[in-house]
């Protein structure tokens, strides 16, 4: 059981047409590339000679890699993603930031509660690496709009809808 | 084109029942791709003691979005594409869909005018150079940079 990376950036180029219609194209690069250098190469190459195929406009674009499970594994016979673990934290902005955590083990929940038991050893680890400096030294999550996420609020569990489930 | 704030840690899990469910975390903008594998592992290590189901995909993205687009052109239509068929150096042939092709790129006399490409068009022969950067595979083999045909697909 293993997280294989795969040997390639995507780059997804989104286009959108004069009613508002859009379509992707993506584009695979080799991994040893730096994100700069892909940049240039979508902004200098790319999309300038896209736009002299197409008529539609680029309305934005990604870069991403991924790794993926490479073995024909299982998950445990209890696991349902549509129970989560929902973390409310509070940002430095003043925001609300929430992580959905899938499948949340039902011996972390305080029983006759649907709330986390934030004492429990491994609750208190992911709490701590998100809210402390000190766990993760090269970068600590952030909301997205890129604001410290001080505190958190509330950790309860709750059934909430999820992708093909 | 501006770039999002933050890029992205997307840890993507798998049920038994093959449902799967997205958490996704953000780390500033300018983390390196190799610091940003770093703590997604790290990250992923603590996510998954939490849960029960399978993480089966971690996937970093970073994202750009046009500040100001100009409408598109009054002819462009995106349900109308451009393939590009595309020979590498093994002989295998590789396929590319331009969305809203511009007309220009097709043939404009004989049997195939407005259905196939035009390999001599400026704007076609132009393209190489996006093949020569060089693109790949999904699964990291050369895609090829020699445009052997195409056509309108709709």
């Amino acid at each position: 059981m293993a997280l294989v990376r795969k040997p390639t950036y995507n780059i997804t180029i989104n286009l959108e047409d004069r009613d508002k219609n859009t379509s992707t194209l993506t584009f695979y690069v080799n991994i040893t590339n730096t994100i700069v250098e892909i940049i240039t190469a979508v902004e200098n190459v790319i999309i300038p000679r896209l736009i002299d195929l197409t008529n539609a406009i680029v309305r934005g674009w990604t870069i991403s890699t991924s790794a993926e499970e490479d073995d024909n594994v299982l998950a445990p016979e209890p696991s349902d993603v549509q129970r989560k673990g929902v973390f409310s934290f509070s940002a430095a902005n003043g925001a609300s930031y929430v992580i959905a955590v899938p499948s949340i083990r039902n011996d972390l929940v305080v029983d006759r509660t649907n709330v986390l038991d934030t004492s429990n050893p491994l609750v208190s680890s992911f709490v701590d690496m998100i809210v402390s400096e000190a766990v993760l030294a090269l970068v600590r999550p952030r909301t997205y709009l890129g604001s410290d996420i001080r505190r958190l609020e509330k950790a309860v569990k709750h059934h909430r809808r999820s992708n093909k489930g | 084109m501006g770039n999002a704030p933050t890029a992205a840690i997307k840890l993507t899990f798998l049920d038994r029942d093959q449902n799967e469910a997205q958490v996704n975390f953000y780390v500033p903008y300018s983390t390196t791709v190799e610091q940003a594998w770093a703590v997604a592992d790290a990250i992923a290590a603590r996510v998954q003691v939490l849960s029960n189901a399978l993480l089966w995909r971690i996937q970093l993205v970073w994202k750009w979005t046009a500040d100001m687009p100009g409408p598109a052109d009054v002819d462009s239509n995106v349900r109308r594409a451009l393939l590009l068929l595309v020979q590498a150096s093994d002989e295998r042939i590789n396929a590319l869909l331009v969305p809203s092709p511009r007309d220009s790129v097709f043939e404009i006399d004989g049997r195939y005018a407005g259905v196939r490409v035009d390999l001599d068009n400026a704007a076609v022969s132009g393209f190489v150079s996006v093949l020569e950067l060089p693109l790949l595979t999904p699964d990291g083999g050369a895609f090829g940079t020699d445009i052997i045909t195409g056509g309108l697909s709709l």
